[in-house]
C-alpha cells in the first residue's frame, strides 16, 4: 500500500505550525509496506517555502537552511530505508497534466502531484489544503487536520 | 554518480563485511551512504522533527505561514 504525501505534508514535519504531532504519527507508520510517494518537485516547493517565510521576515536564512538540510537527510534516509519513493518529473507526466489543467484550471504544480498521485496508484492523497478538492479517480485525498485522520488511515492496515 | 576513495581501518572494513555477510546490511555503498546521512545529521544536531520544530519556535520572529498558505502561495506564483 501506498500514499501521496503532498508537499505541505512536508512543510508540517519540519515547520512549527499545527497539528506537527500527527503528521510525526503518519511518519512513524511508514514502511517498506506502507510507503510514502512524493515527487522530486516536492523538494523545490520546500526550498521556495522556507525562502518565502525568509522573505516574509519570519526567520533567519541560516535557519532556513539548518531546517532544509534536516528535512534533506531525513529524506535521503527514508528514501534509501525504502519508506518513501520519490517520483521523477518525467515527461510522460508532464503532457499527462495537461488534461487536469484544461479540465479543472489547475496550476502546473497542483496538476503535476495529482497525476504523479494517479499513475502511481496510490490508496490515497494526504494534503493539509483544504481547496485541493479535484477528482483524482480512486485516490481519495485525506486532510491530517481533520478529524478521524488516524482512524482513515488505520483502514489502509485493516484492508 | 561519483566514486569517492577513502582509507578506512581494516577492522572496520571487516566487521563491516561480517554484517553485510549476515544480512543485516545490503551492502558496502548501502553503509558508506547511510554513514553519510548519519554523519550530517549527528552535525545538525536536532534529535526528531520535533526537536527541529521547538528550535525553529525559538528562533520565529512571527508566526509562520500555514502550510496550506505557504504551499498554496508558491503554487500561485506562476
Amino acid at each position: 500500500m501506498q500514499i501521496y504525501l503532498d508537499t505541505n505534508i512536508f512543510y508540517h514535519a519540519y515547520c512549527p505550525v499545527e497539528k506537527g504531532s500527527i503528521i510525526d504519527w503518519l511518519f512513524e507508520k511508514l514502511s517498506t509496506e506502507f510507503q510514502g510517494v512524493t515527487s522530486e518537485w516536492a523538494i523545490v516547493e520546500m526550498f521556495r517555502a522556507l525562502k518565502k517565510q525568509v522573505n516574509l521576515g519570519i526567520i533567519e536564512e541560516k535557519d532556513a537552511n539548518l531546517a532544509l538540510d534536516f528535512f534533506l537527510v531525513e529524506i535521503g534516509q527514508m528514501v534509501q530505508d525504502d519508506k518513501i519513493i520519490l517520483k521523477p518529473v518525467s515527461f510522460k507526466s508532464i503532457m499527462a497534466a495537461r488534461e487536469l489543467i484544461f479540465t479543472y484550471n489547475l496550476y502546473a504544480a497542483d496538476a503535476l502531484h495529482g497525476i504523479t498521485a494517479i499513475n502511481s496508484n496510490v490508496g490515497a492523497f494526504i494534503s493539509t489544503d483544504s481547496d485541493f478538492k479535484y477528482d483524482l479517480g480512486t485516490v481519495p485525498i485525506i486532510n491530517p487536520l481533520e478529524t478521524n485522520f488516524k482512524e482513515k488511515i488505520m483502514n489502509f492496515f485493516i484492508e | 554518480m561519483t566514486n569517492i576513495s577513502v582509507s578506512v581501518d581494516d577492522e572496520l572494513v571487516e566487521w563491516l563485511d561480517q554484517l553485510i555477510s549476515k544480512g543485516f546490511i545490503k551492502n558496502r555503498s548501502e553503509a558508506i551512504r547511510g554513514g553519510i546521512y548519519s554523519f550530517i545529521l549527528n552535525k545538525l544536531g536536532f534529535k526528531s522533527k520535533a526537536d527541529l520544530r521547538e528550535y525553529l519556535k525559538k528562533q520565529q520572529k512571527k508566526d509562520f505561514q500555514t502550510g496550506k498558505q505557504a504551499i498554496r502561495s508558491i503554487r500561485e506564483e506562476e
